[in-house]
């Protein structure tokens, strides 16, 4: 009796091994790519031209959330290819995925700028063929020739965002024109920053009129000093959820992301956005393809499809983020515009993107972030 | 003949378990050691060279304090356990049958639910204008939203109230089985009620109080999601440092040397546990 | 009449729906050996515990030396008792055990030393002080436990089945241990047991207990001899209960009984010609006569031999089980031989035919 049962253990423990590695597979085991001419017939519906119809799976890897479910759905009934949205959670862990693949198992990838910047780096991206995305015309051109894909050979722009401050007029007295205003000491214990440490340091480097990407460990070391007077005035650190803290009062200032702040100020009009005066950090989210990527028709047919204006329009309302389409600017509700569109004074010199540094300048910011928060606990 | 049979017959059921742990417990751990020796690439990855740069780095004030830190918490959150623990788990072993029973569901329940999402029904309780803010005005206590969130004893509050039902159990299932016909041969002989509990069933409960603590100290030093969400993530403990060094900062090897060091920390906890009880299994563990 | 060191007024005691003690009274003088005897749920242990204060009683009073002690927390009644399971502290050796009254007591070490040192000479453990109650046997750990209360020299020791965990040798001799300590240093012990012969050999009283109340509270020899009821007379010893109808004559009373006339000793009971009585005769002293002898006829069905003694089992007309035994080996009856019993009239006494309670 005691024997079998142990047999029994042992094998539910074998079981449980094969399942984990079955599953795994059969959730990102995209359909074998079929001829073109098998695929399903594609409706014909706009005057732009159309990519061939590519059937079968589109394994779509990105963040939860991004995209309307409507967007996504009428892509599918459009050509018939169905959607297996897969998500993670960071960057890295996307990129940990894409290099255990050997740039396989995925179509089409949706990443930060700078990790699409080690992709290429890597080879894990094809280049894509023009052919295909007959609509890459629209593509805003501030958006392109960034440091991490300079010949726009691998990636098209999906969203942009900025790190801005919000305030809520009712409780802050002061006018906040940039981010030296934070330092003030009337804003003790009243402010809510993101953990993305690249930007909340290049705060700092920003109020000294650094580079955000500087390698220098001096003026790293003075941007240092500068964030550690800054300490007090921290209320809490999350990169999730900002803005609901901002709406219910529990801080008066945030420092936050693009979709954020849209989420924000639909809630709560009366927030005040601000394009702090020292200039802007800002990241592009690219979208690429893997090298190795089973269905890479499909992908393509994606980014086309997503790059027409009505479709863009539609996504940036829902993402929240800048939107990169040139052509879908005119198609924002209004209610969006504000934080959509790019104001038309913006110039690109404010605007500096926040690219890899060195290892040394990393490690110095690590630290610098670390010794950071630590004050802030206190 | 018959001896030999049945060796075999044993090997061929403990085999997929040894080769379990082997896999998937001892593999990880050696993996993790080796990396905590070598280095980090530029921005990613890491590079096969030996070096004790990450051990040396971990002295470095910022992360000495944070091990500081650490214990600091895993002190006086184990303290309040205790504190609250011991006296539940106490009376709830000196309750009838039938009410004991339906104890040990209530403490049980919560476990049924992710412990993330416990967590944020305490932001909904401590936030400006929470429920608590709400009862305290309520109450006339106060009239304008405190600032409870974010805060060091919300972290505090947080992770007693994920650990707490360790303890208890603990304490429970030892102070369960105690004689107490010994606390009656003590009053017996003169001991007041207090006298007996202090001489009597506090030392024979003092197993339970021991797993419980362990239980309590050993997580609440790696336990960092409690301060990510309760305190802003300003309260820096080692989990947070080696969450930030994995996945930001992409500093492999010294996040692996931080685990390691971590996980020498509680091993000791551990050892001492069973030095100072002279306990050699976990009772109370289930 | 001396004041007597324990007294115990008409205890009644139920737990939820049960009586388990309906009205108990008990008066202990100072030195005394007094024994409770009875089966299991006779309560016994109960009412230990009520002197004790371990339990509540639901009326009625406890008395110690003239105080009323009834509603007295344990820790301050003089008295002490020893366990049946012995609860020794098992987180503590030996002399921790003995010594905690003491401890509790803030007396000096060394004087505590001294006492416990005594105490374990006492019950002949010298030595055993730095000993945990795990290593020793459970005779020793008998020991121990009195030692432990002894060593507080309270007034009254209870003791609660003490012997009941021992083997047969042990318990003997145990027994003789502590009839001499107690004798020595004259504590006043009450003490419980199932064992009749345990009671007989150490009591100076036992009372015989039964649904809670007394069925006898006597000397050991007037429990013996003169029994009052049914079940004190079955209980202790072995006694045969004839129940019949009275027969007076000039010489006294007799019972008429399954066909035949036996003489028996009234004792403190009415007799009446013609009533109904019931007499008890031990086994002992049952005799054996012939054809022509006036005693009660029956038939021989069993004879064994155990411990020393030969047991006849015999059945009367009525189909009564009666057992008579002697010392020796009898050939002289076997099975399905007639024979006619009888004893002396000082051998048979009345007893109630009720039990009390």
């Amino acid at each position: 009796m005691k024997k079998s049962l142990a047999l029994l253990l042992a094998l539910a423990l074998c079981v449980s091994l094969l399942a984990g590695c079955g599953s795994a597979k059969t959730a990102e085991q995209p359909s074998v790519t079929q001829p073109a001419a098998e695929g399903n017939e594609a409706e014909p519906a706009t005057e732009e031209q159309k990519a061939p119809a590519a059937a079968g799976t589109l394994n779509l890897y990105t963040w939860a959330d991004m995209f309307d479910p409507e967007v996504l759905a009428g892509f599918e009934e459009e050509t018939g290819i169905r959607i297996n949205y897969v998500n993670f959670d960071y960057d890295e862990t996307m990129l940990a995925k894409l290099e255990a693949a050997k740039g396989g198992d995925y179509d089409l990838v949706i990443a930060d700028d700078y990790i699409i910047e080690t992709v290429i780096a890597e080879g894990l991206a094809q280049k894509l063929d023009r052919e295909k995305i007959s609509n890459f015309s629209n593509i805003n051109p501030i958006y392109q020739g960034q440091f991490y894909d300079p010949t726009d050979e691998y990636t098209v722009p999906y969203g942009s965002g900025v790190q801005t401050i919000v305030y809520d007029p009712a409780l802050v007295d002061k006018e906040i024109t940039g981010y030296a205003d934070l330092w003030d000491e009337s804003f003790a214990d009243s402010i809510a920053i993101t953990a993305n440490y690249r930007v909340m340091i290049g705060m700092a480097l920003k109020v000294l009129g650094y580079s955000y990407n500087t390698n220098n460990l001096d003026e790293l070391q003075e941007a240092a000093e500068l964030m550690y007077k800054l300490a007090p005035n921290i209320r809490l650190i999350k990169d999730d959820f900002v803005q609901d803290d901002l709406i219910s009062g529990e801080v008066n200032t945030a420092v936050m992301y693009t979709s954020q702040v849209t989420i924000a100020k639909i809630t709560k009009p009366s927030l005040a956005v601000v394009y702090p005066k020292e200039g802007i950090g800002f990241g592009i989210m690219g979208m690429f393809i893997p090298s190795q990527a089973p269905n890479a028709d499909a992908a393509h047919a994606f980014i086309d499809y997503i790059l027409r204006p009505e479709v863009s329009a539609r996504s940036y309302e829902y993402l929240g983020y800048y939107c990169t389409n040139q052509a879908a600017d005119a198609l924002i509700s209004d209610e969006y515009k504000e934080f959509l569109v790019l104001p038309a004074e913006f110039r690109a010199e404010d605007m500096e993107m926040i690219e890899n540094i060195s290892a040394e300048a990393a490690e110095k910011q690590a630290d610098i972030w670390a010794q950071f928060k630590t004050l802030c606990g206190q | 003949m018959q001896g030999k049979r049945r060796s075999r017959g044993n090997a061929a059921i403990l085999a997929p378990m040894y080769l379990f742990t082997v896999i998937f417990l001892i593999g990880p751990f050696v993996y993790m050691i080796v990396l905590s020796f070598l280095t980090r690439a530029e921005t990613w990855g890491i590079v096969n060279t030996f070096t004790l740069r990450n051990y040396q780095k971990l002295l470095e004030p910022v992360y000495l304090h944070s091990f500081g830190e650490s214990i600091r918490l895993a002190v006086y959150v184990t303290a309040l356990v205790v504190l609250i623990g011991y006296p539940f788990g106490y009376f709830m072993a000196k309750l009838p049958p039938k009410a004991r029973g339906g104890l040990l569901l209530v403490v049980m329940v919560p476990f049924y639910t992710s412990s993330l999402m416990r967590l944020y029904g305490w932001i909904i309780i401590f936030r400006a204008n929470g429920l608590f803010d709400r009862l305290l005005m309520v109450l006339h206590l106060t009239d304008a939203p405190l600032k409870l969130l974010y805060t060091y004893p919300a972290v505090v509050v947080g992770m007693v109230y994920a650990l707490l039902p360790f303890m208890m159990l603990s304490v429970y299932s030892s102070v369960e089985k105690m004689d107490w016909q010994l606390v009656e041969a003590a009053r017996d002989m003169g001991a007041p009620p207090a006298k007996a509990f202090l001489t009597i069933t506090l030392p024979l409960s003092l197993p339970g109080l021991m797993t419980g603590v362990t239980l309590t100290f050993v997580p609440s030093m790696g336990l960092f999601f409690v301060a990510d969400i309760l305190g802003g993530n300003k309260i820096v403990l080692i989990g947070n440092v080696i969450q930030e060094q994995l996945m930001k900062v992409h500093d492999w090897p010294f996040a692996a040397a931080l685990s390691v060091i971590l996980m020498l920390m509680m091993s000791l906890t551990v050892w001492l546990y069973r030095r100072v009880t002279g306990v050699s299994e976990m009772e109370g563990f289930v | 009449m001396s004041n007597p060191i324990l007294e115990i007024h008409d205890i009644t005691k139920s737990f939820g729906e049960t009586a388990v003690l309906r009205g108990v009274s008990l008066s202990l003088e100072a030195g005394e050996f007094v024994t409770l005897l009875g089966s299991s749920g006779c309560g016994k242990t109960t009412l230990l515990r009520i002197i004790a204060g371990l339990e509540s009683c639901d009326t009625g009073e406890v008395i110690l030396e003239g105080r009323t002690v009834t509603n007295d927390p344990p820790e301050k009644r003089d008295v002490n008792m020893v366990f049946q399971n012995y609860a020794l502290f098992p987180h503590m050796n030996v002399a921790a055990n003995v010594g905690y009254a003491l401890r509790l007591r803030r007396k000096s070490k060394p004087e505590i030393r001294k006492a416990v040192a005594e105490a374990l000479e006492l019950v002949r453990l010298p030595g055993y002080e730095n000993r945990m109650p795990s290593e020793l046997s459970g005779g020793q750990r008998q020991r121990v436990a009195i030692a432990r209360a002894l060593v507080n020299e309270p007034k009254v020791l209870l003791l609660d089945e003490p012997l009941g965990a021992l083997d047969l040798q042990l318990r003997r001799q145990m027994q003789i241990e502590l009839k001499r300590l107690q004798k020595q240093l004259g504590i006043t012990f009450l003490y419980i047991t199932h064992d009749q012969e345990e009671a007989l050999n150490m009591s100076d009283r036992i009372g015989v207990m039964k649904n809670g109340v007394f069925q006898q509270l006597d000397t050991p020899s007037a429990i013996y001899d003169r029994p009052r009821n049914a079940y004190v007379a079955s209980f202790v010893g072995s006694a045969n209960i004839l129940t019949g109808t009275a027969l007076l004559r000039e010489d006294g009373p007799y019972l008429q009984y399954a066909g035949g006339v036996v003489p028996v000793t009234a004792g403190d009971l009415p007799v009446e010609e013609g009533a109904p009585i019931t007499a008890a005769v031990r086994s002992e002293y049952i005799d054996f006569c012939d054809g022509d002898c006036e005693g009660i006829p029956a038939v021989v069905r069993e004879k064994s031999f155990s411990a020393g003694m030969l047991r006849i089992a015999l059945e009367t007309g009525t189909g009564d089980e009666i057992i008579a035994s002697r010392h020796g080996i009898d050939y002289s009856l076997a099975p399905g031989d007639q024979v006619r019993f009888r004893f002396a009239r000082g051998h048979a006494v009345l007893v109630e035919a009720q039990d009390a309670g």
